[in-house]
Protein backbone atom coordinates (compact mmCIF):
# COMPACT_ATOMS: atom_id res chain seq x y z
CA UNK A 1 0.00 0.00 0.00
CA UNK A 2 1.31 3.44 -0.90
CA UNK A 3 1.02 6.65 1.10
CA UNK A 4 -1.78 7.78 -1.23
CA UNK A 5 -3.70 4.53 -0.68
CA UNK A 6 -3.31 5.01 3.08
CA UNK A 7 -4.72 8.54 2.73
CA UNK A 8 -7.69 7.03 0.85
CA UNK A 9 -8.16 4.41 3.58
CA UNK A 10 -8.28 7.13 6.22
CA UNK A 11 -10.79 8.95 4.00
CA UNK A 12 -12.96 5.81 3.95
CA UNK A 13 -12.86 5.63 7.76
CA UNK A 14 -13.73 9.34 8.04
CA UNK A 15 -16.73 8.78 5.78
CA UNK A 16 -17.85 5.83 7.92
CA UNK A 17 -17.55 7.91 11.10
CA UNK A 18 -19.40 10.85 9.52
CA UNK A 19 -22.36 8.62 8.75
CA UNK A 20 -22.47 7.43 12.35
CA UNK A 21 -22.11 10.99 13.72
CA UNK A 22 -25.00 12.02 11.49
CA UNK A 23 -27.16 9.25 12.99
CA UNK A 24 -26.75 10.55 16.53
CA UNK A 25 -28.54 13.51 18.07
CA UNK A 26 -26.36 16.48 19.12
CA UNK A 27 -27.35 15.90 22.76
CA UNK A 28 -25.92 12.36 22.66
CA UNK A 29 -22.49 12.44 24.39
CA UNK A 30 -21.32 9.65 22.09
CA UNK A 31 -21.60 12.06 19.17
CA UNK A 32 -19.06 14.34 20.86
CA UNK A 33 -16.79 11.37 21.49
CA UNK A 34 -16.87 10.37 17.83
CA UNK A 35 -16.42 13.97 16.69
CA UNK A 36 -13.27 14.31 18.80
CA UNK A 37 -11.87 11.14 17.23
CA UNK A 38 -12.87 12.43 13.81
CA UNK A 39 -10.98 15.68 14.38
CA UNK A 40 -7.81 13.80 15.31
CA UNK A 41 -8.09 11.39 12.39
CA UNK A 42 -8.68 14.23 9.94
CA UNK A 43 -5.60 16.00 11.30
CA UNK A 44 -3.51 12.83 10.80
CA UNK A 45 -4.69 12.63 7.18
CA UNK A 46 -3.75 16.26 6.64
CA UNK A 47 -0.29 15.75 8.16
CA UNK A 48 0.30 12.69 6.00
CA UNK A 49 -0.63 14.71 2.90
CA UNK A 50 2.35 17.02 3.26
CA UNK A 51 4.98 14.51 4.32
CA UNK A 52 7.36 12.22 2.49
CA UNK A 53 8.28 8.82 3.80
CA UNK A 54 9.28 5.44 2.50
CA UNK A 55 6.17 3.35 1.97
CA UNK A 56 8.22 0.37 0.77
CA UNK A 57 9.51 -0.72 4.16
CA UNK A 58 8.27 -3.90 5.79
CA UNK A 59 7.40 -1.93 8.93
CA UNK A 60 5.16 0.40 6.93
CA UNK A 61 3.43 -2.43 5.11
CA UNK A 62 2.89 -4.37 8.34
CA UNK A 63 1.40 -1.29 10.01
CA UNK A 64 -0.89 -0.70 7.05
CA UNK A 65 -2.07 -4.31 7.15
CA UNK A 66 -2.97 -3.80 10.80
CA UNK A 67 -4.93 -0.65 9.88
CA UNK A 68 -6.83 -2.51 7.17
CA UNK A 69 -7.75 -5.18 9.74
CA UNK A 70 -9.05 -2.56 12.17
CA UNK A 71 -11.02 -0.91 9.36
CA UNK A 72 -12.76 -4.24 8.74
CA UNK A 73 -13.72 -4.28 12.46
CA UNK A 74 -15.04 -0.72 12.14
CA UNK A 75 -17.16 -1.66 9.10
CA UNK A 76 -18.49 -4.67 10.97
CA UNK A 77 -19.68 -2.70 14.00
CA UNK A 78 -20.54 0.68 12.53
CA UNK A 79 -23.81 -0.37 10.94
CA UNK A 80 -25.27 -1.38 14.31
CA UNK A 81 -26.15 1.57 16.56
CA UNK A 82 -26.26 -0.80 19.54
CA UNK A 83 -22.59 -1.58 18.90
CA UNK A 84 -21.59 2.07 19.01
CA UNK A 85 -19.19 1.62 21.94
CA UNK A 86 -17.36 -1.08 19.95
CA UNK A 87 -17.19 1.29 17.00
CA UNK A 88 -15.72 4.03 19.16
CA UNK A 89 -13.13 1.56 20.53
CA UNK A 90 -12.21 0.41 17.02
CA UNK A 91 -11.84 3.97 15.75
CA UNK A 92 -9.61 4.66 18.76
CA UNK A 93 -7.49 1.62 17.89
CA UNK A 94 -7.24 2.83 14.29
CA UNK A 95 -6.11 6.25 15.46
CA UNK A 96 -3.49 4.83 17.83
CA UNK A 97 -2.08 2.49 15.14
CA UNK A 98 -2.00 5.30 12.60
CA UNK A 99 -0.23 7.66 15.01
CA UNK A 100 2.31 4.94 15.74
CA UNK A 101 2.89 4.32 12.03
CA UNK A 102 3.43 8.04 11.37
CA UNK A 103 5.82 8.42 14.31
CA UNK A 104 7.88 5.43 13.23
CA UNK A 105 7.86 6.09 9.50
CA UNK A 106 8.41 9.81 9.32
CA UNK A 107 8.91 11.42 12.68
CA UNK A 108 5.52 13.05 12.19
CA UNK A 109 3.25 13.86 15.18
CA UNK B 1 -10.78 9.06 -41.28
CA UNK B 2 -8.02 8.15 -43.75
CA UNK B 3 -4.86 7.07 -42.02
CA UNK B 4 -2.59 8.40 -44.72
CA UNK B 5 -2.84 11.23 -47.16
CA UNK B 6 -1.64 10.70 -50.70
CA UNK B 7 1.80 12.03 -49.69
CA UNK B 8 2.25 8.89 -47.54
CA UNK B 9 2.45 10.97 -44.35
CA UNK B 10 0.36 9.70 -41.49
CA UNK B 11 -2.49 12.09 -40.76
CA UNK B 12 -2.32 12.80 -37.02
CA UNK B 13 -4.49 15.87 -37.24
CA UNK B 14 -7.86 14.71 -35.92
CA UNK B 15 -6.66 12.50 -33.05
CA UNK B 16 -3.94 14.98 -32.01
CA UNK B 17 -6.55 17.75 -32.06
CA UNK B 18 -8.76 15.66 -29.78
CA UNK B 19 -5.75 14.95 -27.55
CA UNK B 20 -4.97 18.67 -27.35
CA UNK B 21 -8.59 19.62 -26.60
CA UNK B 22 -9.12 16.94 -23.94
CA UNK B 23 -5.71 17.72 -22.39
CA UNK B 24 -6.73 21.38 -22.10
CA UNK B 25 -9.86 20.41 -20.12
CA UNK B 26 -7.97 18.02 -17.82
CA UNK B 27 -5.19 20.51 -17.22
CA UNK B 28 -7.66 23.29 -16.38
CA UNK B 29 -9.60 21.07 -13.94
CA UNK B 30 -6.34 19.99 -12.32
CA UNK B 31 -5.32 23.64 -11.94
CA UNK B 32 -8.68 24.40 -10.32
CA UNK B 33 -8.21 21.59 -7.81
CA UNK B 34 -4.69 22.62 -6.90
CA UNK B 35 -5.54 26.34 -6.68
CA UNK B 36 -8.37 25.52 -4.29
CA UNK B 37 -6.36 23.14 -2.09
CA UNK B 38 -5.19 25.59 0.56
CA UNK B 39 -8.55 27.37 0.62
CA UNK B 40 -10.20 23.98 1.10
CA UNK B 41 -7.96 23.26 4.11
CA UNK B 42 -8.59 26.70 5.65
CA UNK B 43 -12.35 26.42 5.16
CA UNK B 44 -12.34 22.86 6.47
CA UNK B 45 -10.51 23.92 9.63
CA UNK B 46 -12.87 26.88 10.20
CA UNK B 47 -15.98 24.71 9.61
CA UNK B 48 -14.74 22.01 11.98
CA UNK B 49 -13.90 24.46 14.72
CA UNK B 50 -17.33 26.10 14.36
CA UNK B 51 -19.14 22.74 14.25
CA UNK B 52 -17.40 21.45 17.38
CA UNK B 53 -17.38 24.85 19.12
CA UNK B 54 -13.62 25.01 19.45
CA UNK B 55 -11.22 27.96 19.42
CA UNK B 56 -9.85 29.22 16.12
CA UNK B 57 -6.22 30.37 16.07
CA UNK B 58 -4.38 32.30 13.39
CA UNK B 59 -1.32 30.07 13.60
CA UNK B 60 -3.42 26.95 13.06
CA UNK B 61 -5.02 28.53 9.98
CA UNK B 62 -1.46 28.81 8.64
CA UNK B 63 -0.45 25.31 9.76
CA UNK B 64 -3.34 23.45 8.13
CA UNK B 65 -2.41 24.52 4.60
CA UNK B 66 -0.74 21.59 2.85
CA UNK B 67 1.32 23.34 0.17
CA UNK B 68 3.18 26.64 0.31
CA UNK B 69 2.08 29.44 -2.03
CA UNK B 70 5.24 28.88 -4.10
CA UNK B 71 4.53 25.16 -4.24
CA UNK B 72 1.11 25.72 -5.74
CA UNK B 73 2.33 28.45 -8.08
CA UNK B 74 5.08 26.27 -9.57
CA UNK B 75 2.70 23.35 -10.01
CA UNK B 76 0.27 25.60 -11.87
CA UNK B 77 3.12 26.80 -14.09
CA UNK B 78 4.13 23.19 -14.77
CA UNK B 79 0.56 22.47 -15.85
CA UNK B 80 0.63 25.51 -18.15
CA UNK B 81 3.83 24.21 -19.75
CA UNK B 82 2.22 20.79 -20.19
CA UNK B 83 -0.67 22.52 -21.94
CA UNK B 84 1.78 24.46 -24.15
CA UNK B 85 3.51 21.20 -25.03
CA UNK B 86 0.26 19.55 -26.19
CA UNK B 87 -0.54 22.74 -28.13
CA UNK B 88 2.83 22.43 -29.84
CA UNK B 89 2.05 18.84 -30.82
CA UNK B 90 -1.24 20.04 -32.24
CA UNK B 91 0.50 22.74 -34.26
CA UNK B 92 3.07 20.28 -35.52
CA UNK B 93 0.30 18.02 -36.78
CA UNK B 94 -1.73 20.84 -38.31
CA UNK B 95 0.71 23.37 -39.62
CA UNK B 96 3.27 23.62 -42.33
CA UNK B 97 4.85 26.80 -40.92
CA UNK B 98 8.11 25.52 -39.47
CA UNK B 99 9.52 28.93 -38.51
CA UNK B 100 6.59 29.79 -36.23
CA UNK B 101 6.69 26.35 -34.62
CA UNK B 102 10.43 26.46 -34.08
CA UNK B 103 9.97 29.85 -32.38
CA UNK B 104 7.29 28.45 -30.06
CA UNK B 105 9.43 25.40 -29.27
CA UNK B 106 12.35 27.65 -28.41
CA UNK B 107 10.14 29.78 -26.12
CA UNK B 108 8.88 26.65 -24.39
CA UNK B 109 12.46 25.47 -23.85
CA UNK B 110 13.25 28.78 -22.15
CA UNK B 111 10.10 28.59 -20.00
CA UNK B 112 11.04 25.04 -18.95
CA UNK B 113 14.53 26.08 -17.93
CA UNK B 114 13.22 29.04 -15.94
CA UNK B 115 10.57 26.97 -14.17
CA UNK B 116 13.09 24.25 -13.41
CA UNK B 117 15.22 26.85 -11.63
CA UNK B 118 12.22 28.05 -9.61
CA UNK B 119 11.20 24.54 -8.62
CA UNK B 120 14.68 23.69 -7.36
CA UNK B 121 14.46 26.55 -4.84
CA UNK B 122 11.30 25.08 -3.25
CA UNK B 123 11.74 23.85 0.29
CA UNK B 124 9.61 21.58 2.45
CA UNK B 125 8.78 17.90 2.35
CA UNK B 126 5.51 18.59 0.55
CA UNK B 127 7.50 19.62 -2.55
CA UNK B 128 10.04 16.78 -2.53
CA UNK B 129 8.14 14.48 -4.91
CA UNK B 130 7.33 17.27 -7.35
CA UNK B 131 10.94 18.53 -7.33
CA UNK B 132 12.23 15.03 -8.02
CA UNK B 133 9.90 14.63 -10.98
CA UNK B 134 10.76 18.04 -12.46
CA UNK B 135 14.48 17.39 -12.04
CA UNK B 136 14.11 14.14 -14.00
CA UNK B 137 11.53 15.18 -16.57
CA UNK B 138 12.23 18.73 -17.68
CA UNK B 139 15.68 18.09 -19.17
CA UNK B 140 14.24 15.27 -21.29
CA UNK B 141 11.37 17.41 -22.57
CA UNK B 142 13.94 20.13 -23.25
CA UNK B 143 15.90 17.72 -25.47
CA UNK B 144 12.72 16.78 -27.36
CA UNK B 145 12.00 20.46 -27.97
CA UNK B 146 15.52 20.80 -29.31
CA UNK B 147 14.45 18.47 -32.15
CA UNK B 148 11.65 20.87 -33.09
CA UNK B 149 14.03 23.78 -33.10
CA UNK B 150 16.83 22.18 -35.06
CA UNK B 151 15.25 19.57 -37.37
CA UNK B 152 12.40 19.14 -39.83
CA UNK B 153 8.77 19.23 -38.72
CA UNK B 154 8.12 15.65 -39.81
CA UNK B 155 10.97 14.46 -37.59
CA UNK B 156 9.69 16.72 -34.81
CA UNK B 157 6.25 15.24 -34.28
CA UNK B 158 7.48 11.65 -34.29
CA UNK B 159 10.34 12.53 -31.94
CA UNK B 160 7.98 14.46 -29.68
CA UNK B 161 5.63 11.55 -29.39
CA UNK B 162 8.26 8.80 -29.13
CA UNK B 163 10.69 10.55 -26.79
CA UNK B 164 8.34 12.93 -25.04
CA UNK B 165 5.73 10.40 -23.88
CA UNK B 166 7.65 8.98 -20.92
CA UNK B 167 8.77 12.30 -19.38
CA UNK B 168 5.32 13.80 -19.89
CA UNK B 169 3.76 10.76 -18.20
CA UNK B 170 6.25 11.01 -15.31
CA UNK B 171 5.23 14.62 -14.79
CA UNK B 172 1.56 13.62 -14.92
CA UNK B 173 2.24 10.95 -12.26
CA UNK B 174 3.85 13.49 -9.92
CA UNK B 175 0.99 15.97 -10.32
CA UNK B 176 -1.61 13.19 -10.06
CA UNK B 177 -0.51 12.27 -6.52
CA UNK B 178 -0.94 15.89 -5.38
CA UNK B 179 -4.33 16.17 -7.05
CA UNK B 180 -5.59 12.91 -5.59
CA UNK B 181 -4.52 14.04 -2.14
CA UNK B 182 -6.40 17.31 -2.75
CA UNK B 183 -9.46 15.25 -3.68
CA UNK B 184 -9.31 13.18 -0.47
CA UNK B 185 -8.95 16.31 1.66
CA UNK B 186 -11.93 17.85 -0.13
CA UNK B 187 -13.87 14.65 0.50
CA UNK B 188 -13.20 15.00 4.23
CA UNK B 189 -14.43 18.59 4.14
CA UNK B 190 -17.65 17.54 2.43
CA UNK B 191 -18.16 15.01 5.23
CA UNK B 192 -17.88 17.83 7.78
CA UNK B 193 -20.32 19.98 5.83
CA UNK B 194 -22.79 17.13 5.82
CA UNK B 195 -22.63 16.47 9.57
CA UNK B 196 -22.84 20.21 10.29
CA UNK B 197 -26.00 20.53 8.19
CA UNK B 198 -27.60 17.46 9.81
CA UNK B 199 -26.68 18.70 13.31
CA UNK B 200 -28.30 22.10 12.70
CA UNK B 201 -31.51 20.34 11.71
CA UNK B 202 -31.37 17.95 14.66
CA UNK B 203 -30.66 20.72 17.21
CA UNK B 204 -33.96 22.31 16.13
CA UNK B 205 -35.65 18.90 16.03
CA UNK B 206 -34.60 18.18 19.62
CA UNK B 207 -36.79 21.09 20.73
CA UNK B 208 -39.64 18.66 19.99
CA UNK B 209 -43.05 20.42 20.19
CA UNK B 210 -41.21 23.76 20.41
CA UNK B 211 -39.32 23.15 17.14
CA UNK B 212 -39.94 25.76 14.46
CA UNK B 213 -41.42 24.02 11.40
CA UNK B 214 -40.16 26.74 9.06
CA UNK B 215 -36.61 26.37 10.36
CA UNK B 216 -36.80 22.60 10.05
CA UNK B 217 -37.81 22.95 6.40
CA UNK B 218 -35.00 25.41 5.77
CA UNK B 219 -32.41 23.16 7.43
CA UNK B 220 -33.69 20.19 5.42
CA UNK B 221 -33.14 22.23 2.23
CA UNK B 222 -29.57 22.94 3.30
CA UNK B 223 -28.98 19.19 3.84
CA UNK B 224 -30.44 18.50 0.41
CA UNK B 225 -28.14 21.07 -1.19
CA UNK B 226 -25.06 19.66 0.55
CA UNK B 227 -26.00 16.11 -0.52
CA UNK B 228 -26.35 17.29 -4.13
CA UNK B 229 -22.89 18.85 -3.99
CA UNK B 230 -21.39 15.68 -2.52
CA UNK B 231 -23.03 13.51 -5.16
CA UNK B 232 -21.67 15.71 -7.95
CA UNK B 233 -18.23 15.86 -6.32
CA UNK B 234 -18.01 12.08 -6.11
CA UNK B 235 -18.86 11.74 -9.83
CA UNK B 236 -15.33 12.25 -11.08
CA UNK B 237 -12.02 12.18 -9.28
CA UNK B 238 -9.59 14.64 -10.90
CA UNK B 239 -6.92 11.95 -10.89
CA UNK B 240 -9.06 10.01 -13.39
CA UNK B 241 -8.68 12.78 -15.94
CA UNK B 242 -4.90 12.74 -15.56
CA UNK B 243 -4.83 8.93 -15.70
CA UNK B 244 -6.84 9.10 -18.93
CA UNK B 245 -4.41 11.69 -20.31
CA UNK B 246 -1.51 9.38 -19.54
CA UNK B 247 -3.24 6.46 -21.25
CA UNK B 248 -4.01 8.60 -24.31
CA UNK B 249 -0.39 9.71 -24.39
CA UNK B 250 0.70 6.07 -24.43
CA UNK B 251 -1.77 5.31 -27.23
CA UNK B 252 -0.30 8.22 -29.21
CA UNK B 253 3.20 6.80 -28.69
CA UNK B 254 2.11 3.29 -29.67
CA UNK B 255 0.57 4.61 -32.86
CA UNK B 256 3.57 6.80 -33.72
CA UNK B 257 5.86 3.77 -33.44
CA UNK B 258 3.95 1.79 -36.10
CA UNK B 259 6.00 1.98 -39.29
CA UNK B 260 2.90 1.35 -41.43
CA UNK B 261 -0.27 1.77 -39.34
CA UNK B 262 -3.26 -0.18 -40.58
CA UNK B 263 -6.87 1.02 -40.55
CA UNK B 264 -7.34 -1.09 -37.40
CA UNK B 265 -4.35 0.63 -35.75
CA UNK B 266 -5.79 4.00 -36.64
CA UNK B 267 -9.23 2.94 -35.37
CA UNK B 268 -7.75 1.92 -31.98
CA UNK B 269 -5.86 5.20 -31.81
CA UNK B 270 -8.99 7.22 -32.51
CA UNK B 271 -10.96 5.18 -29.93
CA UNK B 272 -8.29 5.92 -27.32
CA UNK B 273 -8.56 9.67 -28.01
CA UNK B 274 -12.36 9.42 -27.81
CA UNK B 275 -12.16 7.68 -24.41
CA UNK B 276 -9.81 10.41 -23.19
CA UNK B 277 -12.15 13.08 -24.47
CA UNK B 278 -15.05 11.51 -22.53
CA UNK B 279 -13.00 11.26 -19.33
CA UNK B 280 -11.96 14.89 -19.72
CA UNK B 281 -15.60 15.95 -20.11
CA UNK B 282 -16.55 14.15 -16.88
CA UNK B 283 -13.67 15.82 -15.04
CA UNK B 284 -14.65 19.21 -16.44
CA UNK B 285 -18.32 18.77 -15.48
CA UNK B 286 -17.43 17.82 -11.90
CA UNK B 287 -14.88 20.54 -11.18
CA UNK B 288 -17.25 23.42 -10.49
CA UNK B 289 -18.49 21.54 -7.43
CA UNK B 290 -15.22 21.97 -5.60
CA UNK B 291 -15.95 25.64 -5.40
CA UNK B 292 -18.97 24.92 -3.19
Amino acid sequence: MTKLELIRLIGDVLTEIDTRIGDLLPSDPRQRELQDLRLLLDDRQRQLSGKVFDDNTQAFQAAVEQLQGINKDIKRTIADIKNLQDTISNVNRFLVSLTSLMSTAGGIV
Amino acid sequence: MAAQACTGRVDYRTPVTKFRDASAVVIETTKTYLSALNKAERDHYLRQQAAFQKQITASEINNVQVFSGDGIRTRLKALTLLSDYTELLYQLANSDAPTAIKGKASDLQTALTNLSGEVMTLGGEDNAGFKGAVDKVFPVIGKVLEVFVSRKIDDGIKAAIEQGTQPVNDLIDALKVDVEIAYQRRRSDFGTQRTMAINEYNKEFEKRELADAGKLRAYAEVISSVEDNIEAFLTAEPGEGLAAMKKANEALEKFAKKPKPSITDFGSFVDAMEAFSNAAKRAGDAVHNIQQ
